[in-house]
Parts: structure tokens; C-alpha cells; sequence
């Protein structure tokens, strides 16, 4: 592990320090960085997916634990703010978009609407970006101080594989929050879009709007749905563990791992958002 | 410190090695060593701050490679066995961090002493608990097993990481600086609990056969030195306790013995 520093950001900083440097210089160092950075995160998530499947069922009574207490951060700490954002996302947009398809006297299209914003869209996004504010800066803030502190070699001594021990179950917990959240969010966003329209009176009884979603739905949003949750919980876990684990050698270097570790998972969820949604409409249509 | 049932298995060879710096590896910190340890060896490893004591310490036993050069564990090379096959020699050798650093920070000492055993034999916690009884009583820290070690008196901390090595029964200890900056009182207490260990007579515990211990001052250790290797100025050589007791000792040895010799200030 210790390998993937060598060619770290902070190497890249130290080396500029001190030197001016031109555009050209200051855009190649850029795209090197970006480019190693991709390098390392790719060959972390191929080292951290295979010890998560030769290894699951090693060590249960040390790793499971963890794996719960993951899960318990991801999931059910997140409960009470993933509450206040699915009645946002309810208020602001279903309830909005309810009343003003019923005011134009299209209230019919409303299960079609929310069927592409709230379930394909809003709901997993909104699920990973909370995930990431939350559980990402926690995860690159707590591996990066037991590296900093020198807690991964003391693990190698033991001969417990770093990667089992402090990655594997934060992958499992934040898929499965990703997952667990994302249903979640999808279903109090749609209820309490409702009652807000329900609130302004809008002509439309619940069996209708409801009836509508489920025609509107279809097995393809299900897998899709699914996809995203598992993609945005993996890209998040990996590339806050490469962050946390990989890069900082002091505590100093924490924080500015953290930033970097948050864009980067905001890049990489968007980027199979939109990978995602184009193989859903141009690729199969 | 003879022991009589000493044979000579080489259990740690180092061959040509360069070591690599711990705290950055594109450096080498001592180059050409040439070391045997053979089982029930004692030795002490004794260098100044930056001389690469630890470095070699955990080149020796298998957790960095070296620069150059080959490192062979129980007869086994460890640049060319499996992950696997490393994991399973790493099992026979406990290694204690400077100033018992290392402990993971968010568990409890008893936590932290019964992890390897709970992760490698896979036990439940209680019968974990049974077996680190024997470690924190002859540790002597058994009054603060539910502590987190930022709540332990520092003196405290290095015992802690003793006692996490010595649960799984190590075959070979190395125990890197233990008394830096330690009173009196507990250099006596880690000088007289080691030699124990080595003896091995009376011990609640198992006992490893092999120590290596690296310190920085062999002066409290001038009664109880068998062999040694000190490092200075990127310079590697190994003496016995032929040399400590001779009228005029290596120059190199004398500066560990004797202390620096200040001529002017």
C-alpha cells in the first residue's frame, strides 16, 4: 500500500514547491495526478472487491461486528436527516409538481413525473450525496488517523489484512445503506409529496397517484434503481478508504484527503449517473 | 544469559540486505547486513534516534521488504513466498512498536490485546478473554483492561503492545525501543520481565523462544548483554558478550557502554 504514495498529490505539491510554473507545467502536472489518481483507485478497488470475496466468511467474529457497526452508521444513523430530506424533496418538488399538473389539467402525467425524477433520479442521488456529507468524511477521517498513527502496520504485524480489517466492512455498510436509504428516500418523498398536495387540495385521490407510479414503473427501474444505490455505495466507500487508507502519512494531511475524497466521489457518482442513464435511453431505448 | 539448550536453527537470515527506511521508502538507511539469529538467541539491537532500528527491525521480520538483497524467515525467502505463506510465518513472530504506538485507538486495552486472537482463531470474545487473563496479569496491567489507551499512563502504553504480541505465543519477539523514555523503575521492570520471558522458568505464559530488542542505551543492559549488533553512522556490526567484557572494547560499542564522550563544550 505504502507504494501508492510514492506519486501522491503531496509528492506533486512538494516538488512544485518553491518553482514557478507555467500553465502548460501546472495543467500536465493536473492531468498527471488526475491520471495516477484514477491508476490507484482502480487498482484499490480490484485489491479491496477481491479480499471482500475470498475473505467474507473469515474471521466473522471480528469482522461482522464491524460490518454492523458500518451498517448502523450508514443506515440507521442517517435515518432522521434522510426524514427531514425526503420531506423536502416531497414538499418542494412532488408536492409542487402535483399542483401544478392539476392546475395545467394534466394530473394524469403526475406518476409518470415522479416515476423519472423521485425514483430514477432524486432518490438515489440524494441518498449518496447525504451518505457521502456524512459517513465519506467520517471514513477518510477515521482510516487516515489509524494510518497516520500507524495502526496499519501494527495490523500487517498481526498478520491481519488491513483491507479485511478496515475496508471490507465499510464497503458491505455503506452499499447497504446506500441501498436501504435509497428506498427510503424514494418512498417518504413520494408520500409526503402527496400529503402536501393533499394539503392544497388538489382532485386527486390517493389509489389514483399510487395507481399511477405502478404503471408507470417498470422492472427496468427496479434493476436501474438498484444499480445506482450499489455503484454510488461502492464509489463512495472505495474512494474514501483509498483516501483515508492510501494517501495520508501524517494528521496533517487528513483534511485536505477528505476534500479531495468527497469531490472525487461526487465526480465518480455523477459520471455513472450519466453513464447509466444513457445506456437506460439511447442504448436500450 | 547462556542458555543451555541452545542449537543453532537459523530462524531470521539476512543476506546482502539493504534496509529501507521506514518513515520514507525511497531511502536506504543501512546497506550490506549479514545477520543470523538462531532459535533461543537474545539480542539486542542498540543504535541512536534515525540510526534504522526499527526499519531493520521490521525488516527482519518480514513486514518490509528489503531495498536489495534477501530476507529468509524459517528458512523460507520472503520475496518469493505467497501473501498467504507470509500471513502464516508472521503468526510465529510477535512485533512490539516504539513506545507500544500502534494500539488502535478506538478499542479497549482488552480489545486490543485479544484482537489477533479473535481474528486469527476465530474464537468468542469470553474465550478470548480467558487466554489474555495470563498476558495482563503478567503484564501487569490487568487494572486497566477496559482503558482506551489515550486514558493510559504512558508508561502503560508500551506494556499494552507486550502484551497484544505475546497472546498468540510468538516463537520470535521483537520488541522495538520499549524504554524510550522510561523512568528508572519501569527500565527495571521491562530489563527484569524480558529476561524472565527468555528464561522462561515459572512463566504463566508460553514463552518465545527468540528475542530481539532494540534500544538506544546498552548501559542498563551491561550485566545481561549476550549478543549484540549496534548500529552507527549507517554502519552494522554484531558483538558478543566476549567483546563487552574485554579490557578495550570496539570503539563503536564503547560509545553505547560508556556513553558519549564529551570532550569540549
Amino acid at each position: 500500500m505504502k507504494e501508492a504514495i510514492k506519486t501522491s498529490e503531496v509528492d506533486l505539491a512538494e516538488e512544485s514547491a518553491g518553482k514557478e510554473l507555467n500553465l502548460a507545467d501546472i495543467l500536465g502536472r493536473k492531468l498527471f495526478y488526475a491520471f495516477d489518481t484514477v491508476k490507484g483507485v482502480i487498482a484499490f478497488t480490484l485489491i479491496s472487491l477481491t479480499v471482500l470475496i475470498k475473505k467474507f466468511n473469515r474471521s466473522k467474529c471480528v469482522i461482522h461486528p464491524l460490518i454492523a457497526k458500518q451498517i448502523k452508521l450508514c443506515g440507521v444513523s442517517l435515518v432522521p436527516i434522510m426524514t427531514f430530506i425526503s420531506l423536502a424533496i416531497g414538499f418542494l418538488v412532488v408536492g409542487q409538481t402535483i399542483t401544478l399538473l392539476s392546475r395545467f389539467g394534466v394530473k394524469d402525467f403526475a406518476g409518470v413525473l415522479m416515476v423519472a425524477i423521485v425514483v430514477r433520479e432524486l432518490g438515489p442521488i440524494a441518498a449518496a450525496l447525504i451518505i457521502m456529507a456524512k459517513v465519506g468524511t467520517t471514513i477518510v477521517v477515521e482510516l487516515g488517523t489509524s494510518r497516520a498513527l500507524g495502526e496499519v502496520e501494527s495490523l500487517e504485524a498481526l498478520g491481519i489484512d488491513p483491507i479485511h480489517y478496515f475496508v471490507v466492512p465499510r464497503i458491505v455498510g455503506v452499499v447497504l445503506g446506500a441501498i436501504s436509504l435509497t428506498v427510503y428516500i424514494v418512498i417518504f418523498s413520494l408520500l409526503s409529496g402527496y400529503l402536501f398536495a393533499f394539503l392544497q387540495e388538489v382532485p386527486l385521490q390517493p389509489s389514483e397517484y399510487l395507481r399511477q407510479i405502478a404503471d408507470t414503473l417498470l422492472w427496468s427501474d427496479f434493476i436501474l434503481v438498484s444499480i445506482k444505490a450499489i455503484g454510488f455505495g461502492l464509489i463512495i466507500s472505495i474512494v474514501c478508504c483509498y483516501y483515508g487508507l492510501a494517501k495520508p502519512l501524517n494528521l496533517k494531511m487528513i483534511s485536505r484527503s477528505a476534500t479531495s475524497a468527497i469531490i472525487q466521489a461526487v465526480v465518480g457518482c455523477v459520471a455513472l449517473d450519466v453513464i447509466l442513464i444513457f445506456i437506460n435511453f439511447v442504448v436500450l431505448g | 544469559m547462556g542458555n543451555s539448550e541452545k542449537r543453532l536453527i537459523p530462524v531470521i537470515e539476512l543476506k546482502n540486505v539493504s534496509v529501507l527506511s521506514y518513515n520514507s521508502l525511497n531511502n536506504i538507511v543501512i546497506r550490506g547486513i549479514d545477520w543470523t539469529v538462531y532459535k533461543n538467541d537474545f539480542w539486542i539491537v542498540c543504535g541512536f534516534g534515525g540510526s534504522g532500528k526499527t526499519s531493520l527491525l521490521l525488516t527482519a521480520a518480514g513486514i518490509q521488504k528489503p531495498a536489495t538483497g534477501s530476507v529468509f524467515l524459517f528458512s523460507n525467502n520472503i520475496t518469493t513466498i505467497s501473501e498467504d505463506e507470509l500471513i502464516e510465518l508472521r503468526l510465529k513472530i510477535g512485533f512490539v512498536f516504539e513506545t507500544g504506538a500502534s494500539l488502535f485507538h478506538d478499542l479497549t486495552v482488552e480489545e486490543n490485546i485479544t484482537l489477533p486472537l479473535r481474528y486469527h482463531i476465530e474464537c468468542d470474545y469470553e474465550t478470548a478473554l480467558k487466554k489474555a487473563t495470563d498476558v495482563l496479569e503478567f503484564t501487569e496491567i490487568e487494572n486497566y483492561r477496559n482503558a482506551l489507551p489515550s486514558s493510559l499512563p504512558r508508561h502503560l502504553i508500551p506494556r499494552v503492545g507486550f502484551a497484544r504480541a505475546l497472546i498468540m505465543e510468538p516463537e520470535i519477539l521483537f520488541i522495538d525501543d520499549p524504554m524510550k523514555s522510561l523512568d528508572v523503575n519501569q527500565e527495571r521492570w521491562w530489563i527484569e520481565t524480558l529476561i524472565k520471558l527468555y528464561k522462561g522458568t515459572n512463566l504463566p505464559i508460553a514463552r518465545p523462544h527468540t528475542l530481539i530488542v532494540a534500544v538506544s542505551d546498552l548501559r542498563p543492559w551491561i550485566n545481561h548483554l549476550d549478543k549484540i549488533a549496534v548500529l552507527s553512522s549507517n554502519c552494522y556490526k554484531c558483538f558478543s558478550k566476549k567483546d563487552v567484557d574485554a579490557e578495550k572494547p570496539d570503539p563503536v560499542l564503547a560509545e553505547f557502554l560508556f556513553g558519549a564522550n564529551i570532550k569540549s563544550v
